[in-house]
């Protein structure tokens, strides 16, 4: 916190303060609604190029909601819509006509809270986005599965059984299979929604290790319930609290010197 | 134990007696259903046996043999019709005529002389058949007479004038009427009018007996005309068939009739090919022969014909049954599958929620409708239209379409919940990597419930298979294997089915007697089939279910 300068987050995002980045995810003034009950109020938040950002908050705070509205997951969802505000990446809106949703989740991709592999072998799951999308060549696939299940970190544990069911893998490995699966399309942001809430310490220490190195390349947002996690992997975080945006900064300054009463008592544990 | 403990006890026997009496009933009925069903196999091996050594099956032999020669004769008297019919377009008088009328009239001459022929074998066959048949109802009345000989014994009548003993009864070769008569009165007199009512005293007389007053045992005279008469009749018929032939002049009005008499022929030498084949069969005949049971067991399993109240022998062959049943089901499960399964994956994947809500009711509602109901439907505009294509209103076409109906909300709602079990977490994984909504369907929902869908169609075959009412009244109820021959025209061929003749003959048949318990093994047929088909839906079921 010492070392943080107290800003903003528009331009405390970065270490560097000097240096102006355009936002990843630029999300404004945003109302999202299920039917007739808003659950997100007025969010505005920019995300940056290849940092990581954690959502915290209570339960029911919204804050996977609104990573669900970041590749439109939410349209699945009847009655599902936004009040106002609007999401742009890379400054097109996500809800503009011209967005073909398909082509958004390639670029968005996205990690769920319990690992869901398809019930297919190894292979067959990360060359699952490929496919979908006509790649033929079997040489393509095969290099681009290798290069995914590397970056994942599991190439060395699967490499000789890639065609055996990925309902044999542990818990661990299955989530950071779902990850090489997500990877292997080649996003630019990948939105992760709890994605170590269902994995021991041992794992879930894994998969943090892997977000970490994916920072190199990727935009990341987390959704967390665990404050140890943010803090170990986040550059910075949000808080919310029904629904609205309480407070978004450095990780280490919310953690150590949050400015809103709200955020200390969270994070002190004084309510969640 | 307080008054809780006791009320709680007593909740349990409760709903463990209900538990408790279904499977208890499921297994009275199983058993009865085998305990009735068993013993067809040696009724029917008895039955088939007495067909055998009344001479019966020589018999009927020698009849189809007759049957070749006058569907032979059938060609000759088809030539000769439309040669007359051609002549009453020639002037009459004019010297086409006259050569005309000698042309027919030795073609005439032709057709009676093969006739006569034909008829050395009918007289003798005629004879067979009545020998036999007096034969048979000496068996049987001798096999009546020892049974009831045995309950008299077992139940201590005092012997009075049915003093014969059962090793006595078992050497007879032939029961007088009036010995008949006296039984049965003995048996009325002791008030055993149960057994009296076994004992014909006028047995044979109706076919006229040979010899009056007696019904015999004709075997050995059977036996022995086989070896001495028979051949005679084959060496005058071969010598007649072919000197009429050689005598004949082929000379026809119609070029069509050339060509036929030359099938005719043809057809001719074919059958003079097979008459060593009749010869060897009927000289070689040996009543004495034992029938194994295993012969019934064929003989019911792998039977082509379902014969019943015949006047020579009854057959109890499934399988033109279970042929029936099996293409109705097939065609019901063909239209069935793509209705239920893609309405299935409509209402889970495409639906909204208001479509749903009329949608799946609508469909379920189908399987609540009676089913004689569908039946009426059938018979009144689906018949209709099954015409149209067939040329006739009740086949296996009709029956099909109906139980397709009839399955459809079986298949719709097995499969959909086959669909729905598939984790929402598939769907989502599946979308967020940028596949559309039909490629999800494709490659990971639909293949995920494969198991389940296969399952459910499993369960709706096995629907299809035990519906009763809707084939009684559309599949037009001729007991027949499909012709496969006819090409596409097998699956619009009126069949009978296993689930019909059971609920079609039940009702009519004698209790106890071989038809009766050759319907009890149709239904245990059945049986096993239903069993089949649930256990392999239930394993497919499991395998699914352990896979998430």
């Amino acid at each position: 916190m010492q070392e943080a300068p107290t800003a903003n987050p528009e331009n405390s995002s970065s270490e560097n303060t000097e240096e102006y980045r355009e936002p990843a995810i630029r999300i404004k003034e945003l109302d999202f609604l299920y039917g007739n009950n808003q659950v997100i109020h007025n969010v505005t938040l920019d995300i940056f190029p290849k940092e990581i950002m954690a959502f915290i908050g209570p339960s029911g705070c919204g804050k996977s909601t609104l990573l669900r509205c970041l590749n439109r997951m939410n349209d699945l969802v009847e009655g599902a819509r936004i009040g106002k505000g609007s999401i742009e990446i890379h400054g097109v809106d996500l809800h503009d006509k011209s967005v073909d949703v398909i082509e958004l989740r390639k670029k968005v991709g996205m990690v769920f809270q319990k690992s869901n592999p398809f019930p297919k072998s190894i292979y067959q799951n990360v060359a699952y986005g490929l496919q979908i999308q006509g790649v033929k060549s079997k040489r393509v696939v095969d290099q681009k599965v290798e290069e995914s299940l590397r970056k994942a970190a599991l190439w060395e544990e699967v490499k000789d059984r890639l065609n055996e069911n990925a309902y044999g893998l542990s818990g661990g490995q299955q989530q950071r299979l779902c990850i090489a699966r997500t990877l292997a399309v080649e996003p630019e942001i990948i939105l992760m929604d709890e994605p170590c809430s269902a994995l021991d310490p041992v794992a879930t220490g894994r998969v943090e290790e892997l977000i970490l190195e994916l920072k190199n390349e990727y935009t990341i947002v987390v959704v967390t319930h665990n404050m140890q996690q943010a803090g170990r992997i986040s550059d910075r975080t949000a808080f919310f609290y029904l629904g609205k945006l309480i407070e978004c900064d450095l990780t280490k300054k919310i953690f150590l010197n949050p400015s809103k009463q709200q955020t200390e008592d969270y994070i002190s544990g004084k309510f969640g | 134990m307080n008054s809780s403990q006791r009320k709680d006890h007593w909740i349990k026997i409760f709903f463990a007696s209900n538990a408790v009496t279904s499977i208890i009933i499921l297994g009275l009925i199983t058993l009865f259903l085998f305990k009735e069903g068993v013993e067809f196999f040696g009724q029917y091996r008895d039955a088939l046996e007495r067909y055998r050594k009344s001479g019966m099956e020589y018999a009927t032999v020698v009849t189809k043999q007759h049957d070749d020669q006058t569907l032979l004769y059938r060609y000759l008297e088809s030539i000769l019709s439309q040669e007359v019919e051609s002549m009453e377009g020639i002037a009459i008088d004019s010297t086409k005529k006259i050569q005309a009328q000698e042309k027919t009239k030795a073609l005439l001459q032709l057709t009676r002389e093969f006739q006569n022929t034909k008829e050395f074998l009918l007289v003798y066959e005629k004879k067979m058949v009545k020998w036999a048949a007096e034969t048979k109802l000496f068996l049987l009345t001798k096999s009546d007479l020892i049974d009831v000989k045995k309950q008299a014994i077992s139940s201590d009548l005092p012997e009075e004038d049915f003093s014969e003993s059962i090793e006595e009864l078992i050497d007879r070769q032939s029961f007088s009427h009036t010995e008949l008569a006296r039984w049965q009165n003995y048996f009325i007199r002791h008030k055993r009018e149960d057994l009296a009512k076994r004992i014909n005293p006028m047995v044979g007389t109706e076919s006229g007996t040979h010899k009056t007053g007696e019904i015999n045992n004709l075997t050995s005279i059977i036996q022995e005309s086989a070896i001495s008469q028979y051949p005679d009749i084959l060496t005058k018929q071969d010598n007649r068939f072919s000197t009429i032939l050689s005598d004949y002049k082929p000379s026809f009005i119609l070029s069509k009739s050339e060509t036929d008499f030359k099938k005719a022929k043809d057809a001719l030498s074919e059958y003079l090919v097979n008459v060593p084949l009749y010869k060897e069969r009927l000289t070689t005949w040996d009543p004495t022969k034992d029938y194994p049971l295993h012969r019934a067991f064929s003989g019911f399993l792998l039977g082509k014909d379902w014969v019943t109240n015949s006047a020579r022998q009854d057959w109890y062959g499934v399988l033109p049954l279970l042929s029936g049943s099996l293409l109705v089901s097939l065609i019901a499960l063909a239209l069935a599958i793509p209705f239920g399964v893609g309405s299935a994956i409509y209402v889970n994947q495409v639906a909204t929620a208001h479509e749903q809500t009329f949608i799946k009711p609508g469909i379920e509602f189908i399987s609540a409708i009676p089913s004689v109901l569908i039946g009426f439907f059938g018979i009144a505009v689906l018949g209709g239209m099954v015409n149209l294509i067939a040329g006739e209103r009740l086949n296996s076409l009709t029956a099909g379409f109906l139980l397709a109906l009839m399955t459809v909300p079986t298949i719709f709602t097995l499969a959909e919940d086959a669909l729905n079990n598939v984790p929402r977490a598939l769907r989502d994984a599946s979308l967020s990597l940028g596949a559309t909504r039909w490629q999800t369907c494709a490659r990971v929902i639909f293949p995920s419930a494969i198991t389940g869908i296969i399952s459910a169609i499993l369960l709706g075959f096995g629907r299809v298979i035990g519906e009763t009412m809707v084939v009684l009244l559309c599949a037009g109820n001729r007991i027949a294997i499909p012709n496969v021959s006819s090409g596409l025209g097998v699956f619009a061929q009126p069949v009978h089915t296993m689930t019909g003749i059971i609920a079609q003959e039940m009702g009519e048949v004698e209790f106890g007697s071989i038809h009766y318990r050759a319907l009890f093994m149709v239904g245990i047929a059945l049986f096993l089939i239903a069993l089949l088909v649930n256990f392999l839906s239930q394993t497919i079921a499991g395998r699914y279910k352990a896979s998430y």
